[in-house]
């Protein structure tokens, strides 16, 4: 069973994510907070970490960053999948630098981005 | 794409041009900026202008800056510049009292001997120097001729040669090893070298050779001669060349005052291609003689008040338009519109995007744990809805948007959907699209700028719809038809509203006019301009015998 934390701070959007992962068997921790996601991190392992760039009181790059000390480079562009509305050439140039997949927000459709988080 | 090779073609023979002046015009480019004049260049490339319209303003720029306030008679042309020049040259020498003796030998030349006419004919440009000497008659026998410049300050130099079996080269080599070549050649008395026997990577002929350096103002000069055969010149063959070469420092010497000047007027006429206003040139008889890129007016308006105008000297006059100032001007401020709005509305569009997007995965999260048909059709209203209010903040952030990509449009889909973010504002309105010609059957797909079709388009509706609002059956008609011979589609946003009044028929399309009490006057100058940027126009008329007005955008397929 795959272990998930799902980093989104749109309440409506977490708690639907959260049961449709789960609905696929997957186990889902979930955080609305950058800093609830990286206690969260150093915590537990998680298999996959699905992070939102726009949080109340970080940035998910900001997570990412305190990730690093646990996890590789690799590892993190592995585990990570950054999901965003912010469409710009800057936030893509910034998670390029972390080799993580990127999904932008609204998921269309939503199955193969559920999909790609449970690989 | 399909004019890939067209500009391929067209590249090559300007090459040679760009390549020698570039580095000099940019240089001269930069000092613009200095003064604070930018001008928009794309891609950062810089073509010369070498139409014979410019030629032509190239040719008048010339003669005006030659002769100040005086009058040229003759019209002016490229090689009697060079005599002119040469002439000043000339004087210019007697007056620094510098070789003297050259100088009474090309006035003797000149007078005497056609060959050195010839030069002047045949020899055109710095450039072409290589391929043009072959050309001459006392050097018949030759097949391959280079030549080696280096302007005092550069880095690299610039080597051009030419064999009667090729095309003219250009090469750029280092300098360390042109200066080496050059003592070699200064040293040697008999001008004669072997290809083969020297180490000379840059000398490109076959066997012998002849070669004499030149030591000039402001350039350093290595001509090259050959028949590119192994047989040694004869003492005569080395003569007439030796003595050739000695009138060709002079001719040198104008031909690059001449290539200055030329790149001098090129860059006043790139000045004025790229000014962001309209400037034209007249001559003493009222013809125009130049007109810059901003400048596509058929016709002078009849109010001298439009223009500003500049005495250039003798009768010729520059004229800028000011009544396309204010088009510009109209531009600068749809943009800053534009760019506000479109930043206002993106951040939106972002802000929603993310609880829209929310409520819709929601909806249908819980309609997929099975609920009661009511319900379920709840749900999927709720889901609609989000999806409705995204796609709308989507279009409206598309149409304050400053893309300027083009894409493959459908205009069958693009009219609904211009129709549908007019919505609010033509809410009690009746509105058609009508295909004239069968053009619904036909293929309606355009290359074009979509964002700036729908500005058009929602402008006019707008308009459209704001002129109905006192009819008591008010109805938009959009007539779409596609002619195939023109390839064109016309589209054609029809009201049944007052008309337009027959005294603001000349001003309705002028930047700033307007009959609405909170009007900027900018909608349909806005519309004209981006219409043009599309290649395309806007027209309007009066409906008849029917009440109302109609304003169509024609929009070239191709």
């Amino acid at each position: 069973m795959k272990k998930i934390l799902l980093i989104e701070d749109e309440a409506l959007i977490q708690k639907s994510l959260k049961k449709l992962l789960e609905k696929r068997g997957a186990k889902v921790d979930s955080a609305s907070s950058g800093r609830k996601a990286i206690s969260l991190i150093i915590k537990n392992d998680y298999d996959r970490i699905i992070c939102d760039l726009m949080l109340q009181d970080t940035t998910g790059f900001d997570v990412i960053e305190a990730a690093k000390s646990k996890y590789s480079n690799k590892l993190i562009s592995e585990i990570f999948i950054i999901i965003t509305a912010y469409s710009s050439g800057q936030t893509l140039e910034k998670a390029a630098n972390y080799n993580c997949k990127v999904i932008f927000k609204p998921f269309d459709p939503i199955s193969v981005a559920i999909d790609t988080f449970l690989q | 794409m399909e004019n890939k090779s067209d500009s391929r073609a067209k590249k090559d023979e300007n090459q040679l041009d760009l390549f020698s002046s570039q580095n000099s015009i940019q240089k001269k480019y930069q000092s613009w900026n200095d003064h604070k004049l930018t001008f928009p260049y794309k891609k950062g490339a810089i073509t010369l202008p070498r139409t014979p319209t410019n030629r032509a303003f190239v040719n008048k720029v010339e003669q005006l800056q030659r002769t100040g306030s005086q009058e040229i008679s003759s019209p002016s042309k490229y090689k009697t510049n060079l005599r002119d020049n040469f002439k000043k040259l000339s004087k210019m020498l007697i007056k620094l009292d510098v070789n003297k003796d050259i100088i009474v030998k090309l006035k003797k030349l000149t007078a005497k001997s056609n060959e050195f006419n010839n030069i002047f004919n045949i020899l055109n440009t710095i450039q072409t120097i290589s391929k043009d000497i072959l050309l001459l008659k006392i050097f018949k026998g030759y097949n391959f001729s280079q030549i080696l410049i280096h302007e005092r300050g550069k880095s690299i130099v610039d080597n051009y040669f030419f064999s009667s079996l090729g095309k003219l080269s250009l090469e750029s080599a280092p300098i360390q090893s042109f200066n080496a070549y050059f003592n070699l050649i200064k040293k040697s008395k008999n001008k004669q070298f072997n290809s083969s026997s020297s180490n000379m990577p840059l000398i490109k002929s076959i066997g012998t050779f002849l070669a004499k350096d030149f030591n000039l103002k402001n350039h350093s000069i290595i001509l090259i001669l050959s028949r590119n055969d192994f047989l040694p010149s004869t003492k005569d063959e080395i003569n007439e060349f030796y003595q050739f070469s000695k009138t060709l420092r002079p001719l040198f010497e104008l031909l690059f005052l001449q290539s200055l000047n030329d790149e001098r007027i090129n860059n006043i006429v790139m000045v004025l291609n790229h000014f962001p206003f309209c400037v034209a040139i007249i001559d003493e008889y009222d013809n125009l003689i130049y007109k810059n890129q901003s400048f596509n007016v058929t016709q002078f308006h009849d109010n001298i008040n439009d223009y500003l105008s500049l005495s250039l000297g003798g009768n010729k006059k520059i004229f800028i338009d000011l009544q396309k100032n204010k088009a510009i001007q109209s531009e600068l401020h749809h943009f800053q519109r534009i760019s506000l709005l479109g930043e206002l509305l993106n951040t939106l569009q972002h802000e929603l995007n993310n609880p829209l997007f929310g409520i819709n995965l929601t909806a249908g999260t819980i309609n997929r744990e099975g609920q009661t048909e009511e319900v379920s059709e709840m749900l999927n209203n709720i889901s609609e809805y989000a999806l409705r209010c995204q796609n709308i903040i989507k279009n409206f952030s598309n149409l304050y948007s400053d893309n300027e990509t083009f894409a493959d449009i459908n205009i069958k889909e693009l009219i609904p959907e211009v129709l549908k973010l007019t919505k609010s504002e033509t809410k009690q309105i009746e509105k058609k699209i009508v295909y004239i010609n069968n053009s619904n059957k036909k293929s309606l797909i355009v290359h074009t700028n979509p964002t700036w079709i729908t500005q058009i388009l929602f402008n006019l509706i707008i308009n459209a719809s704001q002129a109905m609002k006192n009819q008591s059956k008010p109805t938009i008609n959009i007539f779409v038809n596609k002619n195939e011979i023109l390839s064109t589609i016309e589209i054609a946003v029809s009201d049944n509203g007052p008309g337009i009044p027959l005294k603001i028929e000349q001003e309705i399309l002028k930047p700033f006019f307007t009959t609405k009490t909170h009007g900027t006057g900018l909608g349909l100058s806005i519309c004209c301009r981006l219409a043009e940027k599309l290649k395309s126009n806007i027209s309007f008329k009066n409906n008849s015998p029917m009440k109302g007005a109609t304003f169509s955008l024609n929009l070239k397929i191709s």
